[in-house]
């Protein structure tokens, strides 16, 4: 990835790639809509949205604490700037998993803020939902008894050693992928989101600030599937890791668009089994490669 | 309290060049990596922001209300 | 193993008590400073109530005196979240660890709502049992390798620390709020006031994060 990168301009790939990451989102929503045999809208429509609500009018809602209202929306942009430049310069997975993590406080943040009701049951969602990271730790520990190493550089050196890890570990890539999922909008553990809430915690940001929010998904999106495949298939070229985007965001497609949004219960309930096993399966690991 | 205009356009530009010089400078060889993200992590965000904020700030008031078909 | 957070690139030391930043231990205090200041320059939302049943709705007003006490135990939150980001020495870690339990329970405890309260009891509970097995892993850290301090463990030259002390670390971390006891956390997460309330859920989460780097030293 560093070698790769290095030769642009550091603003320009961070822009580009936001672009892509509202391009993927597009083409998720678009293949969803093909699944259920709807037209859909057409694959730019994300990078479409991010730019109407940024010509919107925009004010702060009169109840919100102004500025944990506007600070969220700079600190979501910015945290995810920050992953991107982790992931370019091979850094540590670590500070990628915390700031994934912590992309949860944004979605409190977005939620309580406003003083909406809708906006506050997606911020107490949002926790409820805390469950699903414990599989990212999980499998982040397997990584690592793999690789003794968790920098994203040595990583890519161990499996051009001995192969890609999705072999190897392939319960820690479901479990990772499980975990991009509850992060894709319209799929199985969105309930975040859910239309119940209208748009959950991103209800009362409108205009500018939600242009903003798209920003921010659509680097997430890109930062968090570059990970997954230089984790699990190793160091690629820029027309492979795209393409490997591509069909990752097909894979999440057909999970969206197959499975209908749970019950918070539910949704709790399953990523707490999948936590168990992918516990059973770390100490496993251990047992067998450190006996 | 509304954003001017120009406010937002001052902004913007103060932040794109600072996003242009740090990554030349990187570029360049003469700061690290993490020093230059240390400074694009803070400026970016403010400068999307800004720029949507220059381009949107219209001069009249608020957007036609949706009155139904 | 020993380099898992990066090679602490500045160590800061008050005697045996000592201070490191590693880049994942700064990122994680710049981000805890990050939300104390704006805890510290934003005031309360109005948290907009609706009545079941009909289309009537209020917004709940907090006083100022409220305000100001809750603030301050958002602040002290804040302040013990930095702390266990960057200190360098295990007993003073699971210190910052209780205290942030403790400011947990203080940023909730004066809402006048009867479910944030009891919320607040049963978290307070859970947090009180946790800091055992918390200050128990502290214990057991120093009496098999003699150091509490997280640079010498790092060196490697110390016996090997025991997997039961790590667990026990790592329980007491989980007992503040993580999943499977952030059930209790969700529920006080009713409460208005935003700025304050998300620094319960973002103080335990940091406090997970670093003990995830502290449990991988030694």
């Amino acid at each position: 990835m560093t070698s790769r990168l290095s030769g642009t301009d550091m603003i320009a790939e961070l822009v580009l790639a936001t672009i892509f990451g509202l391009l993927l989102l597009g083409i998720h929503r678009k293949l969803i809509a093909r699944i259920q045999r709807r037209p859909g809208p057409p694959v730019w429509q994300e990078i479409l949205h991010m730019l109407k609500f940024s010509f919107k009018t925009t004010w702060v809602p009169l109840t919100a604490s102004r500025t944990l209202f506007v600070g969220v929306v700079l600190i979501a942009i910015g945290i995810w700037t920050a992953a991107f430049y982790v992931l370019v310069s091979g850094g540590s997975l670590l500070v990628i998993l915390g700031i994934y993590m912590l992309h949860k406080i944004v979605e409190h943040g977005f939620g309580l803020s406003s003083g909406s009701p809708y906006g506050k049951y997606g911020g107490v969602r949002s926790v409820i939902s805390a469950a699903s990271e414990i599989p990212l730790f999980v499998s982040v520990a397997v990584i690592a008894v793999y690789t003794h190493s968790l920098d994203l550089s040595s990583i890519m050196q161990y499996q051009q050693v001995y192969g890609p890890l999705l072999f190897t570990a392939f319960p820690a890539a479901c479990a990772m992928f499980l975990v991009i999922l509850s992060k894709m909008p319209f799929g199985p553990f969105s309930i975040v989101e859910a239309k119940e809430l209208v748009s959950g915690y991103k209800t009362e940001h409108f205009g500018i600030w939600r242009a903003g929010l798209e920003v921010c998904n659509g680097l997430k999106s890109f930062v968090l599937l570059a990970v997954f495949l230089t984790v699990f298939i190793g160091q690629l070229t820029l027309p492979w890791l795209l393409t490997g985007m591509i069909i990752l965001v097909v894979l999440l497609a057909f999970s969206c668009a197959v499975t209908p949004m749970m019950s918070p219960f539910d949704s709790v309930t399953i990523q707490m089994v999948v936590t168990g096993l992918m516990l059973v399966y770390a100490m496993a690991v251990l047992v067998v490669m450190h006996p | 309290m509304r954003m001017k205009k120009t406010m937002a356009a001052r902004i913007f530009c103060l932040g794109a060049g600072v996003c242009m010089f740090v990554s030349a400078l990187y570029l360049a060889g003469i700061i690290p990596l993490t020093l230059c993200a240390a400074v694009l992590v803070p400026a970016f965000p403010a400068t999307v922001l800004a720029l949507f904020f220059w381009w949107m700030a219209g001069q009249s008031g608020g957007d036609i209300p949706f009155i139904g078909y | 193993m020993a380099s898992i957070g990066g090679i602490p690139s500045y160590i800061l030391e008050f005697g045996d008590e000592l201070v490191y930043f590693t880049p994942y231990t700064i990122t994680l205090f710049l981000l805890a400073l990050t939300f104390t200041v704006l805890v510290i320059i934003s005031r309360p939302e109005r948290q907009v109530d609706i009545a079941f049943g009909g289309d009537a709705y209020r917004a709940k007003e907090i006083s100022l005196s409220e305000m100001r006490f809750r603030r301050f135990m958002a602040i002290a939150c804040g302040l013990a979240s930095m702390g266990a980001m960057v200190t360098g020495d295990i007993f003073n870690f699971t210190l910052f660890t209780a205290m942030v339990g403790i400011t947990n329970v203080g940023i909730v405890a004066a809402v006048k709502s009867p479910h944030v309260q009891d919320a607040a009891y049963q978290y307070g509970l859970v947090a009180l049992s946790a800091t055992v097995p918390l200050f128990a892993g502290a214990a057991v850290y120093a009496a098999a390798t003699g150091s509490l301090s997280m640079i010498e463990l790092m060196k490697g030259t110390l016996p090997a620390v025991p997997l039961i002390a790590k667990a026990m670390l790592v329980i007491g971390v989980v007992g503040e709020g993580m999943a499977p006891f952030y059930a209790a956390k969700a529920e006080m997460f009713r409460a208005p006031g935003a700025p304050y309330v998300i620094m319960c859920s973002l103080s335990s989460l940091l406090i997970f994060l670093r003990v995830v780097e502290v449990v991988l030293l030694g």
